[in-house]
Protein backbone atom coordinates (compact mmCIF):
# COMPACT_ATOMS: atom_id res chain seq x y z
CA UNK A 1 0.00 0.00 0.00
CA UNK A 2 2.73 2.12 0.51
CA UNK A 3 3.89 2.59 -2.90
CA UNK A 4 0.61 4.24 -3.81
CA UNK A 5 1.08 6.80 -1.05
CA UNK A 6 2.86 8.80 -3.42
CA UNK A 7 1.06 8.18 -6.39
CA UNK A 8 -2.52 9.66 -4.00
CA UNK A 9 -0.45 12.67 -3.15
CA UNK A 10 0.66 13.60 -6.25
CA UNK A 11 -3.34 13.25 -7.46
CA UNK A 12 -3.76 15.57 -4.45
CA UNK A 13 -1.18 18.02 -5.53
CA UNK A 14 -1.80 17.37 -9.10
CA UNK A 15 -5.59 18.63 -8.33
CA UNK A 16 -4.27 21.64 -6.67
CA UNK A 17 -2.66 23.10 -9.24
CA UNK A 18 -4.54 21.89 -11.59
CA UNK A 19 -6.98 24.13 -10.28
CA UNK A 20 -4.87 27.44 -10.49
CA UNK A 21 -3.99 26.26 -14.16
CA UNK A 22 -8.07 26.08 -15.04
CA UNK A 23 -8.43 30.04 -14.39
CA UNK A 24 -6.85 30.06 -17.77
CA UNK A 25 -8.46 29.28 -21.12
CA UNK A 26 -7.29 26.54 -22.89
CA UNK A 27 -6.41 24.88 -19.80
CA UNK A 28 -7.52 20.87 -19.32
CA UNK A 29 -10.45 18.95 -17.61
CA UNK A 30 -9.97 18.09 -14.25
CA UNK A 31 -8.79 14.48 -14.95
CA UNK A 32 -6.15 15.55 -17.50
CA UNK A 33 -4.96 18.22 -15.58
CA UNK A 34 -4.87 16.43 -12.06
CA UNK A 35 -2.96 13.82 -13.79
CA UNK A 36 -0.46 16.19 -15.52
CA UNK A 37 0.68 18.03 -12.37
CA UNK A 38 0.94 15.23 -10.59
CA UNK A 39 3.20 13.89 -12.19
CA UNK A 40 5.20 17.18 -12.88
CA UNK A 41 4.88 17.90 -9.41
CA UNK A 42 6.54 14.59 -8.28
CA UNK A 43 8.91 14.66 -10.91
CA UNK A 44 10.17 18.40 -10.06
CA UNK A 45 9.88 17.82 -6.37
CA UNK A 46 12.17 15.17 -6.57
CA UNK A 47 14.35 17.04 -8.95
CA UNK A 48 14.49 20.31 -7.22
CA UNK A 49 15.35 18.48 -3.86
CA UNK A 50 18.09 16.98 -5.33
CA UNK A 51 19.55 20.02 -6.64
CA UNK A 52 19.52 21.87 -3.56
CA UNK A 53 21.27 18.67 -1.95
CA UNK A 54 18.27 17.72 0.36
CA UNK A 55 17.96 14.37 0.50
CA UNK A 56 14.25 12.42 -0.65
CA UNK A 57 12.34 11.49 2.42
CA UNK A 58 8.39 10.75 2.77
CA UNK A 59 7.87 13.73 4.73
CA UNK A 60 9.42 16.40 2.36
CA UNK A 61 7.32 14.93 -0.58
CA UNK A 62 4.05 14.48 1.50
CA UNK A 63 4.64 18.46 2.48
CA UNK A 64 5.27 19.74 -0.82
CA UNK A 65 2.24 17.35 -2.50
CA UNK A 66 0.11 18.49 0.46
CA UNK A 67 1.50 22.24 -0.04
CA UNK A 68 0.23 22.39 -3.45
CA UNK A 69 -3.27 20.89 -2.89
CA UNK A 70 -4.11 23.17 0.24
CA UNK A 71 -3.35 25.77 -2.27
CA UNK A 72 -5.89 24.30 -4.90
CA UNK A 73 -8.41 25.16 -2.46
CA UNK A 74 -7.54 28.43 -2.70
CA UNK A 75 -7.63 29.31 -6.52
CA UNK A 76 -11.24 29.61 -7.71
CA UNK A 77 -11.47 28.03 -11.13
CA UNK A 78 -14.37 29.44 -13.10
CA UNK A 79 -16.93 27.17 -13.41
CA UNK A 80 -17.68 25.26 -16.65
CA UNK A 81 -21.04 25.00 -18.61
CA UNK A 82 -22.14 21.25 -17.46
CA UNK A 83 -22.79 18.57 -20.55
CA UNK A 84 -25.60 16.66 -18.60
CA UNK A 85 -26.08 14.85 -21.82
CA UNK A 86 -22.72 13.24 -21.96
CA UNK A 87 -23.12 11.77 -18.22
CA UNK A 88 -23.74 8.28 -20.07
CA UNK A 89 -20.87 8.18 -22.30
CA UNK A 90 -18.83 9.54 -19.66
CA UNK A 91 -19.46 6.62 -17.09
CA UNK A 92 -19.02 4.06 -20.09
CA UNK A 93 -15.80 6.01 -20.76
CA UNK A 94 -15.00 5.93 -16.76
CA UNK A 95 -16.16 2.22 -16.60
CA UNK A 96 -13.56 1.27 -19.94
CA UNK A 97 -10.81 2.95 -18.50
CA UNK A 98 -11.01 1.34 -15.04
CA UNK A 99 -11.54 -1.57 -17.13
CA UNK A 100 -7.75 -1.32 -17.96
CA UNK A 101 -6.33 0.89 -14.97
CA UNK A 102 -7.48 -1.80 -12.49
CA UNK A 103 -5.72 -4.99 -13.74
CA UNK A 104 -2.72 -2.85 -14.71
CA UNK A 105 -2.15 -2.10 -11.26
CA UNK A 106 -2.36 -5.32 -10.27
CA UNK A 107 0.39 -6.64 -11.00
CA UNK A 108 3.17 -5.47 -10.08
CA UNK A 109 6.24 -4.61 -13.01
CA UNK A 110 8.37 -7.55 -14.19
CA UNK A 111 9.76 -6.48 -17.20
CA UNK A 112 13.43 -7.53 -17.94
CA UNK A 113 14.17 -3.59 -18.93
CA UNK A 114 12.37 -3.01 -15.50
CA UNK A 115 13.93 -5.05 -13.69
CA UNK A 116 17.42 -4.17 -15.03
CA UNK A 117 17.07 -0.91 -16.02
CA UNK A 118 14.38 1.52 -14.32
CA UNK A 119 13.34 -0.21 -11.48
CA UNK A 120 16.86 -1.00 -10.86
CA UNK A 121 17.63 2.86 -11.06
CA UNK A 122 14.86 3.43 -8.64
CA UNK A 123 16.11 1.19 -6.23
CA UNK A 124 19.57 3.12 -6.08
CA UNK A 125 18.42 6.34 -5.96
CA UNK A 126 15.68 5.48 -3.39
CA UNK A 127 18.56 4.62 -1.23
CA UNK A 128 21.05 7.25 -1.61
CA UNK A 129 18.18 9.74 -1.23
CA UNK A 130 19.02 11.51 -4.44
CA UNK A 131 20.31 10.81 -8.12
CA UNK A 132 23.35 8.79 -7.31
CA UNK A 133 26.11 9.64 -10.07
CA UNK A 134 28.45 7.88 -8.78
CA UNK A 135 26.02 4.25 -9.07
CA UNK A 136 25.36 6.14 -12.97
CA UNK A 137 28.79 6.37 -13.91
CA UNK A 138 29.89 3.05 -12.84
CA UNK A 139 26.57 1.27 -13.51
CA UNK A 140 27.05 -2.81 -12.85
CA UNK A 141 26.02 -3.22 -17.15
CA UNK A 142 25.42 -0.67 -19.93
CA UNK A 143 21.97 -2.24 -19.68
CA UNK A 144 21.11 0.06 -17.35
CA UNK A 145 21.26 3.19 -19.79
CA UNK A 146 22.50 5.52 -16.94
CA UNK A 147 22.36 8.56 -19.32
CA UNK A 148 18.81 8.46 -20.05
CA UNK A 149 16.44 11.21 -17.99
CA UNK A 150 15.32 10.24 -15.28
CA UNK A 151 11.49 10.67 -14.76
CA UNK A 152 10.65 7.44 -14.91
CA UNK A 153 12.79 5.97 -12.46
CA UNK A 154 12.20 8.67 -10.26
CA UNK A 155 8.52 8.60 -10.01
CA UNK A 156 9.06 4.48 -9.45
CA UNK A 157 11.81 5.50 -6.56
CA UNK A 158 9.23 7.83 -4.60
CA UNK A 159 7.25 4.38 -4.25
CA UNK A 160 10.71 2.95 -2.75
CA UNK A 161 10.95 5.83 -0.31
CA UNK A 162 7.82 5.44 1.30
CA UNK A 163 8.68 2.01 1.85
CA UNK A 164 7.06 0.22 -1.34
CA UNK A 165 8.68 -2.02 -3.84
CA UNK A 166 9.71 -0.65 -7.11
CA UNK A 167 7.30 -3.34 -8.72
CA UNK A 168 4.06 -2.51 -6.85
CA UNK A 169 4.98 1.34 -7.67
CA UNK A 170 6.07 1.04 -11.12
CA UNK A 171 2.22 -0.66 -11.74
CA UNK A 172 0.45 2.14 -9.74
CA UNK A 173 1.58 5.05 -11.70
CA UNK A 174 0.94 3.20 -15.02
CA UNK A 175 -2.61 2.90 -13.73
CA UNK A 176 -2.64 6.74 -13.63
CA UNK A 177 -0.95 7.01 -16.77
CA UNK A 178 -3.99 4.89 -18.36
CA UNK A 179 -6.46 7.39 -16.56
CA UNK A 180 -4.47 10.14 -18.22
CA UNK A 181 -4.28 8.90 -21.71
CA UNK A 182 -7.73 8.00 -21.77
CA UNK A 183 -8.83 11.69 -20.38
CA UNK A 184 -6.11 13.30 -23.12
CA UNK A 185 -8.21 11.67 -25.78
CA UNK A 186 -11.84 12.25 -24.23
CA UNK A 187 -10.65 15.89 -24.33
CA UNK A 188 -9.43 15.73 -27.69
CA UNK A 189 -12.29 15.07 -29.57
CA UNK A 190 -14.18 17.58 -27.69
CA UNK A 191 -15.89 18.58 -31.18
CA UNK A 192 -17.38 15.38 -31.50
CA UNK A 193 -20.48 13.77 -30.35
CA UNK A 194 -20.33 12.12 -26.79
CA UNK A 195 -20.34 8.53 -28.08
CA UNK A 196 -17.66 9.35 -30.09
CA UNK A 197 -15.65 11.02 -27.03
CA UNK A 198 -16.16 7.42 -25.26
CA UNK A 199 -14.78 6.04 -28.20
CA UNK A 200 -11.64 8.39 -28.06
CA UNK A 201 -11.49 7.62 -24.52
CA UNK A 202 -11.26 3.57 -24.70
CA UNK A 203 -8.76 4.08 -27.73
CA UNK A 204 -6.84 5.91 -25.01
CA UNK A 205 -7.26 3.83 -21.74
CA UNK A 206 -6.96 0.43 -24.34
CA UNK A 207 -3.73 1.70 -26.27
CA UNK A 208 -2.02 -1.29 -28.06
CA UNK A 209 1.02 -2.83 -27.14
CA UNK A 210 2.40 -1.41 -23.96
CA UNK A 211 0.52 -2.71 -21.39
CA UNK A 212 1.37 -6.15 -22.59
CA UNK A 213 1.83 -8.53 -19.46
CA UNK A 214 4.70 -9.94 -20.16
CA UNK A 215 8.46 -9.49 -19.49
CA UNK A 216 9.29 -7.47 -22.84
CA UNK A 217 6.93 -4.54 -21.55
CA UNK A 218 6.04 -4.60 -18.36
CA UNK A 219 6.83 -1.79 -16.03
CA UNK A 220 8.82 0.09 -18.93
CA UNK A 221 8.73 3.76 -20.08
CA UNK A 222 6.70 3.67 -23.11
CA UNK A 223 3.00 4.51 -21.00
CA UNK A 224 4.79 7.85 -19.31
CA UNK A 225 5.97 8.53 -23.04
CA UNK A 226 1.96 7.72 -24.14
CA UNK A 227 0.33 9.92 -21.53
CA UNK A 228 2.86 12.87 -22.11
CA UNK A 229 2.34 12.89 -26.05
CA UNK A 230 -1.40 12.90 -25.27
CA UNK A 231 -1.86 15.85 -22.76
CA UNK A 232 0.58 17.70 -25.27
CA UNK A 233 -1.51 16.49 -28.76
CA UNK A 234 -4.74 17.58 -26.83
CA UNK A 235 -3.40 20.88 -26.32
CA UNK A 236 -1.77 21.74 -28.93
CA UNK A 237 -5.05 21.78 -30.80
CA UNK A 238 -7.09 23.74 -28.73
CA UNK A 239 -3.94 26.65 -28.89
CA UNK A 240 -5.41 29.93 -30.44
CA UNK A 241 -3.69 32.74 -29.73
CA UNK A 242 -4.35 33.63 -26.39
CA UNK A 243 -5.29 30.47 -24.76
CA UNK A 244 -2.33 30.53 -22.20
CA UNK A 245 -3.56 27.32 -20.63
CA UNK A 246 -3.39 24.93 -23.85
CA UNK A 247 0.68 26.92 -24.10
CA UNK A 248 1.43 26.12 -20.04
CA UNK A 249 -0.16 22.04 -20.73
CA UNK A 250 1.88 21.64 -23.78
CA UNK A 251 4.78 23.13 -22.05
CA UNK A 252 4.31 20.94 -19.06
CA UNK A 253 3.84 18.18 -21.21
CA UNK A 254 6.98 18.70 -22.89
CA UNK A 255 9.10 18.75 -19.68
CA UNK A 256 7.58 15.57 -19.14
CA UNK A 257 8.68 14.02 -22.63
CA UNK A 258 12.16 15.47 -22.61
CA UNK A 259 12.86 13.75 -18.90
CA UNK A 260 11.73 10.63 -19.98
CA UNK A 261 13.66 8.88 -22.80
CA UNK A 262 15.61 9.41 -25.81
CA UNK A 263 12.23 8.55 -27.29
CA UNK A 264 10.40 11.00 -25.34
CA UNK A 265 13.18 14.17 -26.36
CA UNK A 266 12.45 13.07 -30.40
CA UNK A 267 8.27 13.48 -29.79
CA UNK A 268 8.77 16.73 -27.66
CA UNK A 269 10.70 17.90 -30.39
CA UNK A 270 8.09 17.18 -32.92
CA UNK A 271 5.66 18.95 -30.41
CA UNK A 272 7.78 22.31 -30.40
CA UNK A 273 8.35 22.19 -33.99
CA UNK A 274 3.99 21.40 -34.39
CA UNK A 275 3.42 24.23 -32.22
CA UNK A 276 6.03 26.70 -34.15
CA UNK A 277 4.03 25.85 -37.53
CA UNK A 278 0.73 25.79 -36.17
CA UNK A 279 0.13 28.27 -33.07
CA UNK A 280 1.37 31.63 -32.58
CA UNK A 281 5.30 31.90 -31.98
CA UNK A 282 5.17 33.02 -27.76
CA UNK A 283 2.97 29.11 -27.41
CA UNK A 284 5.88 27.63 -29.83
CA UNK A 285 8.65 29.56 -27.51
CA UNK A 286 7.00 28.33 -24.41
CA UNK A 287 6.85 24.80 -25.13
CA UNK A 288 10.28 24.55 -27.33
CA UNK A 289 11.44 26.52 -23.53
CA UNK A 290 10.60 23.74 -21.96
CA UNK A 291 11.85 20.87 -24.04
CA UNK A 292 15.36 22.82 -23.63
CA UNK A 293 15.47 23.61 -20.68
CA UNK A 294 14.57 20.03 -19.27
CA UNK A 295 16.69 18.47 -21.52
CA UNK A 296 19.77 20.50 -20.78
CA UNK A 297 19.16 20.09 -17.02
CA UNK A 298 19.89 16.53 -17.40
CA UNK A 299 22.37 16.43 -19.72
CA UNK A 300 24.50 19.03 -18.19
CA UNK A 301 24.23 17.18 -14.58
CA UNK A 302 24.89 13.93 -16.22
CA UNK A 303 28.07 15.36 -18.78
CA UNK A 304 29.34 17.44 -15.50
CA UNK A 305 29.67 14.22 -13.64
CA UNK A 306 31.02 12.14 -16.50
CA UNK A 307 27.46 9.88 -17.05
CA UNK A 308 28.52 7.87 -20.21
CA UNK A 309 25.98 5.83 -22.06
CA UNK A 310 25.91 4.16 -25.89
CA UNK A 311 27.08 6.68 -28.36
CA UNK A 312 25.47 6.93 -31.81
CA UNK A 313 27.13 5.60 -34.77
CA UNK A 314 27.36 8.65 -37.57
CA UNK A 315 29.81 7.20 -39.88
CA UNK A 316 28.21 7.25 -43.64
CA UNK A 317 29.38 3.82 -44.13
CA UNK A 318 27.35 2.24 -41.23
CA UNK A 319 24.77 4.92 -41.40
CA UNK A 320 24.67 3.89 -45.18
CA UNK A 321 24.81 -0.40 -44.85
CA UNK A 322 21.84 -0.21 -42.40
CA UNK A 323 19.40 1.95 -44.02
CA UNK A 324 20.02 -1.07 -46.96
CA UNK A 325 19.13 -3.68 -44.20
CA UNK A 326 16.20 -1.77 -43.16
CA UNK A 327 13.61 -2.66 -44.97
CA UNK A 328 14.62 -6.60 -45.00
CA UNK A 329 14.95 -6.73 -41.25
CA UNK A 330 11.26 -4.81 -40.58
CA UNK A 331 10.34 -7.47 -43.06
CA UNK A 332 12.12 -10.06 -41.11
CA UNK A 333 10.79 -9.32 -37.55
CA UNK A 334 7.38 -8.09 -38.99
CA UNK A 335 4.71 -9.93 -36.90
CA UNK A 336 0.60 -9.54 -37.55
CA UNK A 337 0.43 -7.18 -34.58
CA UNK A 338 2.73 -4.66 -36.80
CA UNK A 339 0.88 -5.11 -39.40
CA UNK A 340 -2.49 -4.31 -37.44
CA UNK A 341 -0.65 -1.23 -36.19
CA UNK A 342 0.70 -0.14 -39.52
CA UNK A 343 -3.30 -0.47 -41.12
CA UNK A 344 -4.39 1.76 -37.92
CA UNK A 345 -1.67 4.24 -38.48
CA UNK A 346 -3.08 4.50 -42.32
CA UNK A 347 -6.57 4.82 -41.44
CA UNK A 348 -5.88 7.35 -38.62
CA UNK A 349 -4.09 9.57 -40.85
CA UNK A 350 -6.53 9.31 -43.57
CA UNK A 351 -9.71 10.24 -41.09
CA UNK A 352 -7.22 13.88 -40.05
CA UNK A 353 -8.82 16.79 -41.99
CA UNK A 354 -8.81 20.67 -42.06
CA UNK A 355 -6.77 22.49 -39.52
CA UNK A 356 -5.72 19.54 -37.39
CA UNK A 357 -3.78 18.11 -40.34
CA UNK A 358 -0.83 20.02 -40.47
CA UNK A 359 -0.30 19.74 -37.03
CA UNK A 360 -0.53 16.02 -36.79
CA UNK A 361 1.67 15.03 -39.75
CA UNK A 362 4.53 17.33 -38.31
CA UNK A 363 4.35 15.42 -34.99
CA UNK A 364 4.51 12.05 -37.05
CA UNK A 365 7.02 13.17 -39.76
CA UNK A 366 9.97 14.38 -37.16
CA UNK A 367 8.56 11.55 -35.25
CA UNK A 368 9.26 8.95 -37.66
CA UNK A 369 12.27 10.72 -39.04
CA UNK A 370 13.84 10.64 -35.37
CA UNK A 371 12.38 6.93 -35.26
CA UNK A 372 14.86 5.80 -38.38
CA UNK A 373 17.53 8.03 -37.46
CA UNK A 374 17.72 6.28 -34.13
CA UNK A 375 17.52 2.89 -35.69
CA UNK A 376 20.18 3.68 -38.20
CA UNK A 377 22.51 5.33 -36.20
CA UNK A 378 22.26 2.88 -32.93
CA UNK A 379 25.45 0.41 -32.29
CA UNK A 380 22.87 -2.25 -31.46
CA UNK A 381 22.00 -4.84 -33.55
CA UNK A 382 19.09 -3.71 -35.88
CA UNK A 383 17.44 -6.95 -35.79
CA UNK A 384 17.26 -6.86 -32.37
CA UNK A 385 16.17 -3.36 -32.13
CA UNK A 386 13.52 -3.55 -34.13
CA UNK A 387 12.05 -7.03 -32.81
CA UNK A 388 12.08 -5.48 -29.18
CA UNK A 389 10.77 -1.77 -29.77
CA UNK A 390 8.95 -1.07 -33.03
CA UNK A 391 5.89 -2.57 -31.73
CA UNK A 392 5.94 -0.13 -28.44
CA UNK A 393 7.11 2.46 -30.70
CA UNK A 394 4.60 2.12 -33.65
CA UNK A 395 1.70 2.27 -30.05
CA UNK A 396 2.71 5.12 -28.43
CA UNK A 397 1.04 7.84 -30.45
CA UNK A 398 -1.14 6.07 -32.16
CA UNK A 399 -4.42 6.34 -29.75
CA UNK A 400 -3.57 10.11 -30.28
CA UNK A 401 -3.75 9.91 -33.12
CA UNK A 402 -6.68 7.86 -33.30
CA UNK A 403 -8.66 10.19 -30.98
CA UNK A 404 -8.15 13.65 -33.74
CA UNK A 405 -9.00 11.76 -36.76
CA UNK A 406 -12.03 11.28 -34.53
CA UNK A 407 -12.90 15.03 -33.57
CA UNK A 408 -14.94 15.13 -36.57
CA UNK A 409 -16.34 12.06 -36.92
CA UNK A 410 -20.04 11.30 -36.65
CA UNK A 411 -22.06 7.84 -36.03
CA UNK A 412 -24.49 7.51 -38.95
CA UNK A 413 -27.81 8.93 -38.86
CA UNK A 414 -26.59 11.44 -36.49
CA UNK A 415 -26.14 14.91 -37.69
CA UNK A 416 -23.08 17.04 -36.15
CA UNK A 417 -24.02 18.31 -32.56
CA UNK A 418 -22.30 21.94 -31.12
CA UNK A 419 -19.27 23.73 -32.05
CA UNK A 420 -15.73 22.33 -30.05
CA UNK A 421 -16.02 24.21 -26.58
CA UNK A 422 -12.11 24.04 -26.73
CA UNK A 423 -11.65 27.82 -27.83
CA UNK A 424 -14.23 29.20 -25.35
CA UNK A 425 -12.43 30.66 -22.38
CA UNK A 426 -12.71 28.22 -19.34
CA UNK A 427 -15.78 29.84 -17.94
CA UNK B 1 -15.06 11.77 -48.93
CA UNK B 2 -16.62 12.99 -45.81
CA UNK B 3 -17.83 9.77 -44.51
CA UNK B 4 -15.48 7.96 -46.10
CA UNK B 5 -12.99 9.71 -43.13
CA UNK B 6 -15.55 9.24 -41.05
CA UNK B 7 -15.40 5.52 -41.47
CA UNK B 8 -11.26 5.55 -41.28
CA UNK B 9 -11.59 7.06 -37.97
CA UNK B 10 -13.73 4.37 -36.62
CA UNK B 11 -11.92 1.48 -38.16
CA UNK B 12 -8.58 2.74 -36.90
CA UNK B 13 -10.36 3.51 -33.14
CA UNK B 14 -11.44 -0.20 -33.84
CA UNK B 15 -8.24 -1.63 -34.90
CA UNK B 16 -5.99 0.06 -31.83
CA UNK B 17 -8.91 -1.22 -29.17
CA UNK B 18 -9.03 -4.86 -30.72
CA UNK B 19 -4.87 -4.74 -30.00
CA UNK B 20 -5.28 -3.10 -27.31
CA UNK B 21 -7.33 -6.47 -25.98
CA UNK B 22 -5.06 -8.60 -27.69
CA UNK B 23 -2.39 -7.56 -25.75
CA UNK B 24 -4.07 -9.32 -22.55
CA UNK B 25 -4.03 -12.14 -24.56
CA UNK B 26 -0.46 -11.98 -25.84
CA UNK B 27 1.39 -15.97 -25.98
CA UNK B 28 3.89 -15.02 -23.86
CA UNK B 29 1.89 -13.96 -21.08
CA UNK B 30 2.29 -17.46 -19.33
CA UNK B 31 5.58 -17.50 -19.67
CA UNK B 32 7.73 -17.20 -16.08
CA UNK B 33 7.58 -13.59 -14.55
CA UNK B 34 11.53 -14.07 -12.73
CA UNK B 35 14.30 -14.67 -14.54
CA UNK B 36 15.64 -18.71 -14.01
CA UNK B 37 18.73 -17.47 -12.23
CA UNK B 38 16.86 -15.61 -9.63
CA UNK B 39 16.56 -18.31 -7.32
CA UNK B 40 20.27 -19.38 -7.78
CA UNK B 41 21.24 -15.34 -6.00
CA UNK B 42 18.06 -15.13 -3.95
CA UNK B 43 20.04 -16.15 -1.13
CA UNK B 44 22.81 -13.08 -2.17
CA UNK B 45 19.91 -10.30 0.02
CA UNK B 46 20.87 -11.36 3.76
CA UNK B 47 24.59 -11.28 2.78
CA UNK B 48 26.81 -9.42 5.27
CA UNK B 49 27.74 -6.43 2.77
CA UNK B 50 28.36 -3.08 4.01
CA UNK B 51 26.72 -0.52 2.04
CA UNK B 52 28.28 0.93 -0.05
CA UNK B 53 31.42 -1.86 -0.71
CA UNK B 54 32.57 -2.62 -3.78
CA UNK B 55 32.06 -6.26 -4.58
CA UNK B 56 33.16 -8.51 -7.13
CA UNK B 57 30.85 -11.13 -8.95
CA UNK B 58 32.67 -13.91 -9.86
CA UNK B 59 31.61 -15.48 -13.26
CA UNK B 60 29.95 -18.63 -13.15
CA UNK B 61 32.00 -21.51 -14.54
CA UNK B 62 30.62 -22.78 -17.59
CA UNK B 63 27.76 -20.35 -17.91
CA UNK B 64 27.46 -17.51 -21.06
CA UNK B 65 28.35 -14.16 -21.57
CA UNK B 66 24.66 -13.61 -21.40
CA UNK B 67 24.12 -16.01 -18.69
CA UNK B 68 26.82 -14.29 -16.72
CA UNK B 69 25.87 -10.47 -17.85
CA UNK B 70 22.22 -11.04 -16.34
CA UNK B 71 23.71 -12.64 -13.19
CA UNK B 72 25.45 -9.60 -12.65
CA UNK B 73 22.66 -7.51 -12.94
CA UNK B 74 20.53 -9.68 -10.54
CA UNK B 75 22.98 -9.13 -7.56
CA UNK B 76 22.70 -5.63 -8.53
CA UNK B 77 18.88 -6.23 -8.14
CA UNK B 78 18.83 -7.84 -5.36
CA UNK B 79 21.81 -5.71 -3.51
CA UNK B 80 21.53 -2.17 -4.96
CA UNK B 81 23.15 -1.36 -1.73
CA UNK B 82 26.87 -2.26 -2.74
CA UNK B 83 28.83 -1.34 -6.24
CA UNK B 84 29.28 -4.94 -8.50
CA UNK B 85 32.03 -5.28 -10.73
CA UNK B 86 31.94 -8.45 -13.01
CA UNK B 87 35.13 -10.24 -13.17
CA UNK B 88 36.28 -13.67 -14.54
CA UNK B 89 39.10 -14.65 -11.70
CA UNK B 90 39.59 -13.91 -7.88
CA UNK B 91 40.71 -9.68 -7.75
CA UNK B 92 44.06 -10.26 -6.89
CA UNK B 93 44.84 -6.37 -7.75
CA UNK B 94 42.19 -4.40 -7.16
CA UNK B 95 40.33 -2.39 -4.79
CA UNK B 96 37.81 -5.21 -4.15
CA UNK B 97 37.95 -6.62 -0.71
CA UNK B 98 34.79 -8.91 -0.98
CA UNK B 99 34.24 -11.59 -3.81
CA UNK B 100 30.69 -12.77 -4.42
CA UNK B 101 30.79 -16.52 -6.18
CA UNK B 102 27.78 -18.95 -7.34
CA UNK B 103 29.76 -21.90 -8.07
CA UNK B 104 31.82 -24.77 -6.37
CA UNK B 105 35.34 -23.44 -6.96
CA UNK B 106 37.98 -23.40 -4.56
CA UNK B 107 39.41 -19.86 -3.81
CA UNK B 108 42.38 -18.21 -4.56
CA UNK B 109 44.86 -18.48 -2.23
CA UNK B 110 44.47 -14.96 0.09
CA UNK B 111 40.91 -15.56 0.39
CA UNK B 112 38.64 -17.31 2.82
CA UNK B 113 34.76 -18.14 3.07
CA UNK B 114 32.99 -15.66 5.31
CA UNK B 115 29.17 -16.26 4.70
CA UNK B 116 27.78 -18.42 2.19
CA UNK B 117 24.11 -19.50 1.87
CA UNK B 118 22.41 -21.76 -0.68
CA UNK B 119 24.60 -21.74 -3.95
CA UNK B 120 26.15 -18.43 -3.08
CA UNK B 121 29.38 -18.13 -0.81
CA UNK B 122 31.09 -14.91 -0.05
CA UNK B 123 35.20 -14.31 0.72
CA UNK B 124 37.28 -11.75 1.81
CA UNK B 125 40.95 -11.05 1.52
CA UNK B 126 43.14 -12.90 4.33
CA UNK B 127 46.15 -10.64 3.44
CA UNK B 128 47.00 -7.80 0.54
Amino acid sequence: MSAWLPVALSVLGGWGIARWHRRFSGAPGVVLGTVLWGVVLMGTSLAVLDVAGIRWTPALLAFLALLAAASGLLARPPAKPSRRREWTWGAIAIVATAARALPVAAVPAFGWDFRYSWGLKAKVFALAGRHDFAWLTRPPDWLAHPDYPPLWPDLIASGVIFGGDPATAAAAWQALFVVGIAAACWECSASAPAPVRALAAIVGAWIPVVFTPTVAYSGYAEPLIAFGISAGVAALLRMPPRNRGAWITAAAACAILATTKNEGVALATALAIATWWTASRRAALAVAAATVGSVACWRVAATLHGVQGYLSVLSPEWVGTRLLDLPGEIRAVATPTHVALLVAWAAALAAIRGSDAPAIRTIVGVWAAALVAAYLTSPLKLDHMLRFSLDRELAVLLPITVAVGLRNARFPGRAAVRPAPDSAPAG
Amino acid sequence: MKALRGWSAFLAAAISCALGVASLLHPDRNLPRVPSWEGLIAPLAGAPLPRGAAVALLARTGAGDAYNRFLLLEAAWRRPDVRWTPVQEFPLDSHCDAVVMTDDRPPAPGWRTTWESGKVRLFRRTSR
